[in-house]
């Protein structure tokens, strides 16, 4: 019986073989098997160019003595195909993309040149839907050219209507026109043509008093003032001589936060500046003015003294806060940044704010869902312990708490104080715009918001990332990183004192 | 070029005459007694020189001789004597023209061709004149100076001679006598530059000796540059003639393969008596890829087959500690974007094809990853999560991957391969053949298992088009550059049947243009403008299906780099009508002087860009690419190319706008030039998706391999960027995938061995790389992503391994740094700056050198990249090794100085990028 002696390579191991040459090619795969364990039907061989099949006649292979031949297969378990299939978003159609988009990262608007303070701005205009609402229900087309404004308000429903449903990051170039067109200083030009930055602040103060001319209630009120409006009760009083003190009102779509006093020391001590946003709101609210005083006859100083009264307005829906980072000096000539760390919660009491008048019906309120609140977790723990007779929360209560402690506590038709939204006068932190960089001209702003759904998100321009609730702590100031320059409060009802910083 | 002295020579005379305007008595005051006693000797001697007795005529010629020869020590200004024969040049010019022949003739032809060299005018070549009419020999009496000027003046004349038609044996008599005397001292550039000069350069062979060989072999080499077509094989010619005369086959092996001449490859190779040098001979051979060297004797052929390239691979990854291998999570590092997707719990085909291709690249020839070589369950179900419904091409590129990964190493790569076509899909059975050939890339197995395992689906006609794509493309990578007759038989059916798919009629014929690459075969070349003409001769439509641009590129690999060679095709190729004929002829034509630096080319491409093109402009981007394809392999060039892609891009049209990253990436493969990325990185953010598109995976070229952190910075911030669109985002994690190739071992630049040779298999496999990228949309972002797998023929280790003479890894210490251009330089210049030392195996980037820290040993050959094998050097003495302290100081010191760099880069980050960093 004619034979061959092989080298069978498999893998990286070499086997001698002796090929019966008149036997049909299985026999050779059987001592194949023998040898590697490979199963014969999952074995390939190949002899130079030609491969091994079962039929194939091993004669006429030529194979010479010692000559390599190479066998592939593995004896371990056999390939195959997944029975579950994955699935992929590619598959899907595009209105369940559009759901899965929604519930992602919303998309950002474009820079036009310079326009960060814009897109900053319009970011939190965007996340107030009372506005967002009234705009696109504001009758205003775009074909009224008479009006100056309007354009600018056809442009802002125009692109809010865009942002709800993008899919890609905008641009808002037709608003931006139209504000350029109301309001030519943000057409101001620097070297070489280019736009310059500008003030957010400016940007959005224009913003709301362009919404506040056309935005009308239906009683025919302003609706942003309804929203954003504060009113106060300015005390001016003569701090020099005796004169009776003088009460005006005033109305503010924004509450301006003053920051004062040296950097803070490394031990904490920062000698009576302005560390917490509270303290900026009552230094913006007392100011000093010189001004003529009848009965000294001179020029004198005048303590003004404002208090948020509730007359009428009452603490509005939203509440916007403007650090006054920009100073202009006189001695360089220039608009300084003052980068003082200012601390701002995440939930902001404004009780103290109020007038006295106001305050005690807030207070009213309070101790009332306090009591109920006190009740409702004393039942429970009731009817967890089987009656404790002692109630911490009991000896806590104040003198007004044990005066109400006498009526019962489901008569609530009885209370003397109603609930109504104006008494929360709590509020949460749902956007911050914030600048980068040493003056006013320049830098970058970008804005931080907190969408409905409870996540943070960060707008740069067209570039929009979620980011955890942590990374707006950073943004008290005191650096070069991104700080505060404006702070978006929406109200929300909590009863107890909540203001905390971190 | 020799300097030209006759400039030197007028400005001395021009000062002389500045002082003859003044007032001589005063410059006689200023002249000290010694200089007006010299010059009133010369005077005298002048005056005799003219005497009628020949003897006095003779001793005040000698006298004069001596004068000047003691004089000439320096020329940073005119010697004195020859100052002062000034006045009296005319008038010894006049007496020899005078004179009868004579002793005295011949001696003063002598003295006044020295004084020539600074009294006659520039161009004069009065200098030459008198010395042929002087005495033979003698040079050395002049000094050094002289024989340069000389040296100038005879290229002058030689030129003046060729184009009056004039015997120029005279001449060729003195460069005889010159350039023994400048090799002998020193400046060989000089005797080439004369030789070359007057076209005798083979002539420098009888002076070549041991001691000089290298500085004129090298500077002839890096001359052969700048010379025009064919002269520059001449120059390659001769100094592979000087090498192979002292003995020195690596480098003469260099040049052969420069020349691209199997032949003269062949002939060293069995000049060679030295087993050792053999081997090192084999390891140049096997690196180049293109040359089909064969041996009878079993570890040759080993080394030839490059079966020693896995192991050694591997074993510099676990020398380096890189060895566990990568995810591609570990790549995108997506923990310090700042996007967060919502979608997380969504499999997108998209993006795991993209981490599929990740994987491949960052793992490629380490034989094991965390996705794909695991248990087999998780091998199937990662390719079945790479394609979609509409995108089932996906898995072709997922099993093909696996490929990737077992790259080099054939014995047990190709088993682990074979298993994948245990499942019955087209895309997994196309993606398998695919796998087979990726292993196989640059390692030839005896056994020629590929051929046997993919040769049935090549032939099977009943078989599916994608799964005769992938065996065709299998074949063609296994077998790139090998000549294969058995692979043309194989494909040849499939070309000149004009019943076949375009798809796989391209392919087959960009599989023949890998496997023949530079081979002129006029057969193939013909079959593939038959087949293009059988389909696109009856109407005029534009390149549309994306496909046609391969088979363009096969026929122009078989001509790749052969010039004229590809004049007949191109000619045949006028009959090939519309946007494809355009197409294809520009694709013949750059091809065939790839590395040429031709400047008509170049010019010609230009012109092509210029048109401003609304439609029908897609051959506009094979000229764009074609000016860098021609242009590189030479650094100026290459930089001057640059130069002008910047003006494509400020007033080209789109379409070229979009190719000039791809061009400006495929100058600087695996070279991450600090300006370039910065182009590149200007353009990822271009408002056309294509431009940045090809701007960001020119990224990922540039810097392939090397880990480039400011690369994977921008490309980090790109994936943030773009991330909302996934056509962008594929492209950015291909460029992820590419940077971090091999975990950065590796280099897909096409040129080696000190940047002076080229692999055509490295360079075919780019430019198929590249012309898909011409057309993003359709090819890599459409079903043709696997062509990005034609890199692998272009991925070699970027390592340099010490051997024994048994091949066992041998370590030594070895000095790595920038290149220095050492050419031209007198004495022992240092190749090498700002070096490290370090311990072999060792990583080399591009544009550095190594050199061996110690004298134990002797490499074979003068060029340490890749393998090189080491010798004892007998010589050495144990002891002699540690009086050298103050070297590793020095090398300490510069080691310092980088520290201090990346010290001072740390330092320049902006703090809020650091914070972006946490």
């Amino acid at each position: 019986m004619a034979t061959v002696d092989v080298k069978v390579k498999w893998g990286k191991e070499k086997f001698d073989v002796q090929i019966m040459l008149d036997e049909p090619a299985e026999v050779f795969k059987a001592q194949l098997f023998a040898l590697t364990g490979v199963p014969p039907d999952r074995q390939k061989i190949t002899a130079g160019t030609k491969k091994i099949n079962d039929d194939t006649d091993l004669k006429s292979l030529n194979l010479k003595d010692k000559q390599m031949l190479m066998l592939f297969g593995t004896a371990d378990e056999i390939l195959q195909a997944p029975t579950e299939k994955p699935i992929f978003v590619e598959d899907l159609a595009p209105s369940d993309m559009a759901g899965l988009m929604a519930a992602g990262v919303p998309f950002g608007l474009e820079n036009l040149g310079n326009t960060c303070y814009m897109n900053s701005c319009l970011q939190v205009v965007n996340n107030v839907n009372e506005l967002v609402e009234s705009l696109s229900n504001s009758p205003a087309e775009s074909t009224q050219h008479s009006d100056p404004y309007n354009g600018l308000v056809v442009a802002s429903k125009n692109l809010f209507k865009r942002m709800q449903s993008a899919t890609e990051p905008i641009a808002p170039g037709n608003l931006l026109m139209q504000l350029r067109l109301n309001f030519p200083q943000f057409d101001e030009r620097g070297e070489g043509g280019m736009h310059m930055q500008q003030d957010a602040e400016e940007c959005l103060s224009q913003l709301l008093q362009v919404y506040t001319q056309k935005i009308k209630t239906a009683e025919g009120k302003s609706f942003i003032e309804d929203l954003f409006g504060v009113e106060l009760d300015v005390e001016v009083k003569c701090a020099e001589g005796d004169e009776p003190a003088v009460t005006e009102k005033e109305k503010q779509l924004k509450i301006s936060c003053h920051i004062q006093g040296p950097t803070p020391q490394p031990d904490g001590s920062s000698k009576g500046g302005t560390d917490f946003v509270t303290q900026s709101i009552s230094l913006g609210l007392e100011s000093s003015l010189e001004k003529n005083s009848p009965s000294l006859g001179r020029t004198a100083l005048y303590k003004k003294t404002s208090k948020i009264s509730r007359v009428c307005l009452s603490l509005p829906k939203y509440l916007l806060l403007h650090f006054v980072r920009f100073q202009w000096r006189q001695d360089t000539g220039k608009k300084a940044k003052i980068l003082r760390a200012v601390k701002f919660p995440f939930l902001l009491d404004m009780r103290d704010f109020c007038t006295d008048e106001y305050k005690s019906r807030i207070d009213k309120w309070r101790n009332k869902e306090r009591e109920a609140n006190d009740e409702r977790q004393a039942a429970l723990r009731r009817r967890t312990e089987t009656g404790t007779a002692k109630d911490e929360s009991e000896s806590k209560e104040g003198a007004k708490g044990e005066e109400k402690k006498e009526e019962t506590m489901e008569v609530e038709g009885q209370e003397e104080i109603e609930e109504t939204e104006d008494l929360w006068s709590t509020y949460e932190l749902t956007g911050v715009i914030t600048h980068k960089g040493r003056t006013a001209d320049g830098g970058h702003y970008v804005a931080w918001i907190k969408k409905d759904s409870g996540k943070w998100f960060l707008f740069d321009d067209a570039k929009v990332s979620e980011i955890e609730a942590d990374e707006v702590k950073k943004l008290y100031g005191g650096g070069d990183w991104h700080m505060a320059y404006m702070c978006l409060y929406k109200r929300v009802r909590r009863p107890l004192d909540v203001t905390k910083y971190e | 070029m020799a300097q030209d002295n006759a400039g030197g020579g007028a400005e001395g005379k021009a000062k002389e005459e500045k002082k003859k305007t003044k007032a001589e008595i005063k410059k006689e005051e200023e002249m000290s007694p010694e200089d007006i006693e010299l010059r009133d000797r010369l005077a005298l001697l002048a005056e005799r020189v003219k005497d009628v007795d020949a003897a006095v005529a003779k001793a005040s010629l000698d006298a004069m001789k001596e004068e000047i020869r003691a004089a000439t020590s320096s020329m940073t200004s005119v010697p004195k004597p020859l100052k002062f024969l000034r006045p009296h040049y005319q008038g010894l010019k006049d007496f020899f023209s005078s004179m009868m022949d004579s002793e005295n003739k011949t001696l003063l032809a002598d003295v006044l061709s020295v004084l020539g060299m600074t009294m006659a005018g520039s161009g004069t070549r009065e200098s030459l004149k008198y010395k042929l009419s002087g005495a033979k020999g003698g040079l050395d009496v002049w000094g050094f100076e002289y024989v340069k000027n000389l040296a100038g003046e005879i290229g002058l004349e030689w030129t003046h001679r060729k184009t009056t038609d004039q015997s120029t044996d005279d001449l060729k008599e003195l460069v005889e006598e010159i350039v023994p005397f400048n090799i002998k001292h020193g400046s060989e550039p000089e005797a080439c530059d004369l030789l070359m000069e007057v076209d005798l350069l083979p002539r420098v062979l009888e002076h070549v000796a041991e001691n000089n060989y290298s500085r004129i072999a090298l500077y002839l080499t890096s001359c052969a540059s700048y010379v025009p077509e064919p002269e520059d094989s001449m120059i390659y010619n001769v100094v592979f003639q000087i090498y192979k005369k002292v003995n020195r086959f690596p480098e003469a092996l260099r040049i052969a393969i420069r020349l691209n001449d199997a032949q003269l490859a062949e002939e060293v190779l069995s000049s060679c008596e030295d087993e050792d040098i053999k081997k090192q001979l084999a390891f140049m051979v096997a690196r180049h890829g293109a040359l089909n060297l064969t041996s009878e004797d079993e570890a040759l052929t080993e080394i030839l087959g490059n079966t020693h390239l896995s192991g050694h691979f591997l074993s510099l990854a676990r020398d380096l500690d890189v060895f566990e291998a990568k995810t591609p999570e570990e790549i995108y590092k997506s923990h310090l974007t700042e996007t967060r997707t919502s979608m997380e719990n969504l499999q997108s085909a998209r993006a795991n094809l993209a981490s599929s291709f990740v994987n491949a690249f960052v793992n490629a020839g380490f034989g094991n990853d965390k996705l794909l070589t695991g248990d087999s369950k998780a091998l199937s179900t990662w390719i079945y999560k790479c394609g979609s419904q509409d995108s089932a091409h996906g898995k072709m590129s997922a099993a093909a991957s696996l490929g990737m990964i077992l790259m080099w190493d054939v014995d047990s790569g190709l088993n682990q391969v074979v298993r994948l076509t245990e499942i019955n899909e087209d895309y997994i059975q196309a993606g398998a053949s695919l796998a087979s050939g990726i292993v196989s890339a640059n390692v030839r197995s005896e056994c020629d298992p590929v051929h046997a395992l993919l040769s049935d689906k090549v032939e099977d006609k009943k078989l599916s088009t994608i799964q005769r794509v992938g065996a065709v493309l299998g074949l063609g990578l296994a077998y790139a550059g090998t000549q294969k007759e058995d692979i043309l038989d194989l494909l040849t059916p499939i070309i000149a049947d004009p019943e076949i798919d375009i798809d796989l009629f391209s392919m087959a014929s960009l599989a023949l243009g890998f496997v023949f690459v530079g081979s002129k075969k006029a057969d193939i070349a013909e079959n593939i403008i038959q087949g293009l003409l059988d389909r696109y001769s009856d109407d005029q439509k534009v390149v549309k299906d994306a496909a046609s641009r391969f088979a363009c590129l096969g026929l122009g690999l078989i001509f790749l780099g052969q010039q004229e060679a590809a004049d007949v095709t191109m000619e045949a190729l006028k009959a090939v009508p519309g946007q494809i004929g355009q197409y294809c002829s520009l694709t013949v034509e750059t091809c065939a002087y790839a590395g040429s630096g031709n400047v008509m080319k170049v010019q010609k491409m230009l012109g092509i860009c210029a048109e401003h093109l609304e439609e029908n402009n897609s051959h506009q981007a094979v000229a764009a690419i074609g000016i860098a394809l021609v242009a590189m392999g030479e650094e100026m060039g290459a930089e001057m190319t640059s130069r002008s892609f910047e003006h494509m891009l400020q007033y080209g049209e789109v379409n070229l706008r979009r190719v000039v990253p791809l061009a400006v990436g495929f100058l600087h493969m695996s070279n991450p030039k600090p300006t370039v990325i910065d182009m590149l990185s200007k353009l990822s953010h271009d408002g056309d998706s294509e431009v940045a598109q090809g701007a960001i995976i020119s990224l990922g070229f540039v810097g392939s391999g090397t880990n480039n952190s400011r690369i994977a910075l921008l490309l980090r911030q790109l994936s943030t960027y773009y991330g909302k669109d996934s056509n962008t985002l594929f492209v950015v994690r291909i460029a992820q995938g590419l940077l971090h190739m091999g975990k950065g071992l590796m280099t897909i630049s096409p040129q080696y061995s000190d940047r002076l040779l080229t692999s055509p298999t490295a360079l075919a496999g780019i430019l198929a790389v590249m012309h898909s990228c011409m057309d993003f949309k359709n090819v890599i972002l459409g079903k043709y992503h696997y062509m990005l797998y034609m890199i692998s023929i272009a991925m070699q280790p970027r390592m340099l391994v010490t051997v024994d003479e048994q091949l066992k890894p041998l370590p030594v210490s070895v000095r790595v740094g920038q290149a220095v251009d050492v050419v031209g330089q007198a004495g022992k210049p240092k190749s090498i700056t700002g070096f490290a030392t370090h311990t072999t195996p060792v990583l080399l980037a591009y544009e550095q050198r190594a050199e061996l820290a110690t004298d134990q040993y002797l490499p074979l050959t003068s060029v340490l990249e890749g393998f090189v094998i080491l010798k004892e050097n007998p010589d050495w003495k144990a002891d002699a090794e540690k009086s050298s302290p103050s070297k590793k100081a020095e090398a300490m010191e510069i080691h310092d100085d980088h520290l201090k760099k990346m010290a001072l880069k740390m330092a320049n980050v902006r703090p809020d990028q650091r914070m972006y960093g946490k």
